[in-house]
């Protein structure tokens, strides 16, 4: 674990998993690999987290499961998202851009 | 929300199935990231370990998304459950005891409340707000009572502002002409509003009309019984002359089943009132009831009813000196004034029978508790909180309950059964709900109530004392030598235990001079 990762602010996993399942369908393991890209190595997801989060958006319908065929011919779950996962990504962006752009502005002006 | 639904069903019922998915998709995810540090050059052996520490403990995970799937709280209660129902297999003469003691709780109490409930509280049910029927008594100066004159009935059903409603009847004489003896029958006359203020319903045409109280016509409501047994339950009776002595009357009514008042009655035919009654104080004295306006209870109405009997007063005190009104609720006057005081009789012995039986358990549970406790220290060694291995003993402690429930129902309608059986049916005929005697509905919802009650009663306390051992005591094996706190709590249950059944005996005891005393001023 490099130095310099910070750890995940509680709740933004979710929405990271719908941003990246926004584009197309993906496993697992893909969706970590592909945050841990986006996010250029800075945030720390503890792999083992992210499948307990993806089951608690399935339960909420925000995103589906089927089996299918990964890349290396095996068999894997995929996950995708659905409507109303979609909105809620809205949502959560939307949510997300107030809350940092409210924090940003109280600690540029301390 | 129907997507969470079924989710949730697919995880408590296919949990095989689930479990397997969850399963392979780990693997799934660990093989392709050992696939990646392989492809990057890495050993076989070094590539298994860095996928396994950036992923994390797997059963942790597992653990996570099992909780994840929002059916724990289900799971972990069928789970005690399947537990419970073990341990009592395991103990049947503990587990007998107990769904004994707790069915003679619970049977007491279900049957006490279903004969209250039949004779008592609701001896009417046609009736819409029975807290608000009152019977209407009129006081004479030398404290007699009770009946009303014409004159003073048609004077306050005047008056609005107490009254909503009121009504009034007469028993009635009236012979059939049979063959070969005539047959006497049970007749009421009653006023108009009669079937009204009671809610009855009819089986069979109609409530009186207006006009048929004028003097001269002659119309008859029959009581579904005595349709039942003279006419066959003939639906073509409406319209057809019943002859009753030497006069004849128009059938045009039969009320339902449900309805029976005054009790015992066969047959209603209207009570014709005129003004010149009121001068013949005399002539037919009335029942009277009559319906407070809502909101109106008892209590307040009586200043009401004082205050009416002044202006009733000041308008004839030619024939009269004193008048005064009082006002009763239908319901503890219809079946005798007796009957208030022994259900609360009754239900009272009851209740304190159930607590005495809840200390019993309790104690039982305390007991057996203490002998339980290698098994309970262990899995709190294993890590198991204390507030699960509390739902585990609540659990158990319920099972146990439900059993007893089981039972005490199974005694409530054995016990119900027979009194209903060994009253006469001429005294069964005179008591307003006695046919509906028996586990209706709302006495099964007591029933069930009870049984929540007594086992939170009886299972709290055992299951929190129960569930904290002293931990390293316990292991080394010398805690049950040194169990002062649950056998003191034991010593707090016996005492309440004799002191409930002290004060059950001094309730009863208090209860049946009260009813003696009452009894001898009623025949009085």
């Amino acid at each position: 674990m490099g130095e310099g990762r910070i750890d995940l602010p509680q709740g933004t996993l979710d929405l990271l998993i719908l941003r990246t399942l926004a584009l197309e369908p993906q496993h697992g393991w893909a969706i970590s690999e592909r945050i841990q890209q986006i996010s250029s190595d800075v945030l720390r997801v503890q792999q083992g987290s992210l499948y307990p989060a993806l089951h608690r958006l399935e339960r909420r319908g925000w995103i589906k499961a089927r089996w299918g065929t990964s890349e290396n011919n095996r068999r894997a779950k995929y996950y995708e998202l659905t409507k109303s996962g979609r909105r809620q990504l809205e949502a959560g962006k939307d949510a997300w851009e107030k809350l940092t752009a409210a924090v940003g502005q109280v600690l540029g002006t301390a | 929300m129907l997507s969470d639904l079924l989710f949730r069903i697919r995880a408590l019922f296919r949990r095989k199935s689930v479990e397997t998915e969850l399963d392979e998709e780990l693997r799934f995810h660990l093989h392709r990231q050992f696939e990646k540090y392989v492809q990057s050059g890495l050993s076989r052996e070094e590539a298994t370990r860095r996928a396994r520490i950036e992923f994390g403990g797997v059963e942790q995970a597992k653990e996570e998304c099992r909780d994840a799937r929002g059916v724990r709280i289900l799971e972990t209660l069928f789970q005690d459950v399947r537990y419970g129902l073990r341990m009592l297999r395991k103990n049947p003469g503990f587990t007998a005891i107990v769904v004994l003691t707790l069915g003679l709780g619970i049977g007491a109490n279900t049957a006490v409340f279903g004969l209250a409930n039949a004779i008592f509280f609701n001896p009417l049910p046609t009736v819409q707000d029975p807290n608000r029927l009152m019977v209407v008594h009129e006081g004479l100066p030398d404290g007699s009572c009770c009946l009303v004159p014409p004159k003073s009935y048609l004077e306050l059903s005047g008056d609005g502002q107490l009254f909503a409603q009121t009504a009034a009847y007469t028993w009635a004489e009236a012979t059939l002409p049979g063959d070969p003896l005539p047959e006497r029958v049970e007749a009421a006359n009653v006023s108009q509003n009669f079937f009204s203020m009671f809610g009855a319903r009819f089986a069979l045409g109609r409530d009186f009309f207006p006009e048929e109280f004028q003097p001269g016509r002659s119309v008859a409501i029959l009581s579904y019984g005595f349709w039942q047994s003279h006419f066959g339950a003939n639906r073509g009776v409406i319209g057809r002359p019943l002859r009753l002595g030497d006069r004849e009357a128009t059938i045009v009514g039969v009320v339902a089943s449900d309805f029976d008042f005054p009790i015992g009655a066969q047959l209603w035919m209207p009570l014709a009132l005129s003004a010149q009654d009121g001068n013949q104080t005399s002539k037919g004295q009335l029942h009277v009831l009559a319906m407070l306006h809502s909101g109106l209870d008892e209590k307040r109405a009586r200043p009401e009813a004082a205050a009416l009997a002044a202006r009733l007063e000041k308008d004839y005190s030619a024939t009269r000196q004193r008048l005064t009104l009082e006002l009763h609720p239908f319901r503890s006057q219809i079946n005798g004034n007796l009957t208030p005081l022994f259900t609360m009789t009754l239900m009272g012995a009851a209740a304190f029978l159930l607590l005495i039986a809840c200390t019993n358990v309790a104690n039982l549970l305390l007991a057996r508790g203490l002998s339980r406790k290698r098994e309970i220290t262990l899995r709190t060694a294993l890590g198991a909180k204390p507030t699960r291995v509390v739902r585990q003993l609540l659990t158990e402690t319920a099972l146990m309950a439900t059993l007893g429930m089981l039972v005490g129902l199974a005694l409530a309608k054995i016990g119900l059964v027979l009194l209903a059986s060994g009253m006469p049916a001429e005294t069964a005929r005179q008591i307003a709900g006695w046919e509906r005697l028996g586990l209706d509905r709302t006495s099964l919802l007591f029933g069930t109530l009870v049984t929540v009650m007594v086992a939170l009663v009886s299972g709290v306390v055992p299951a929190v004392q129960t569930s904290s051992p002293k931990l390293i005591e316990c292991l080394r094996g010398t805690g049950a030598t040194s169990s002062s706190g649950p056998s003191q709590l034991r010593s707090v249950f016996v005492c309440a235990q004799v002191s409930l059944a002290l004060r059950t005996c001094e309730h009863v005891g208090r209860c049946a001079k009260l009813w003696s005393e009452d009894a001898s001023h009623g025949a009085r």
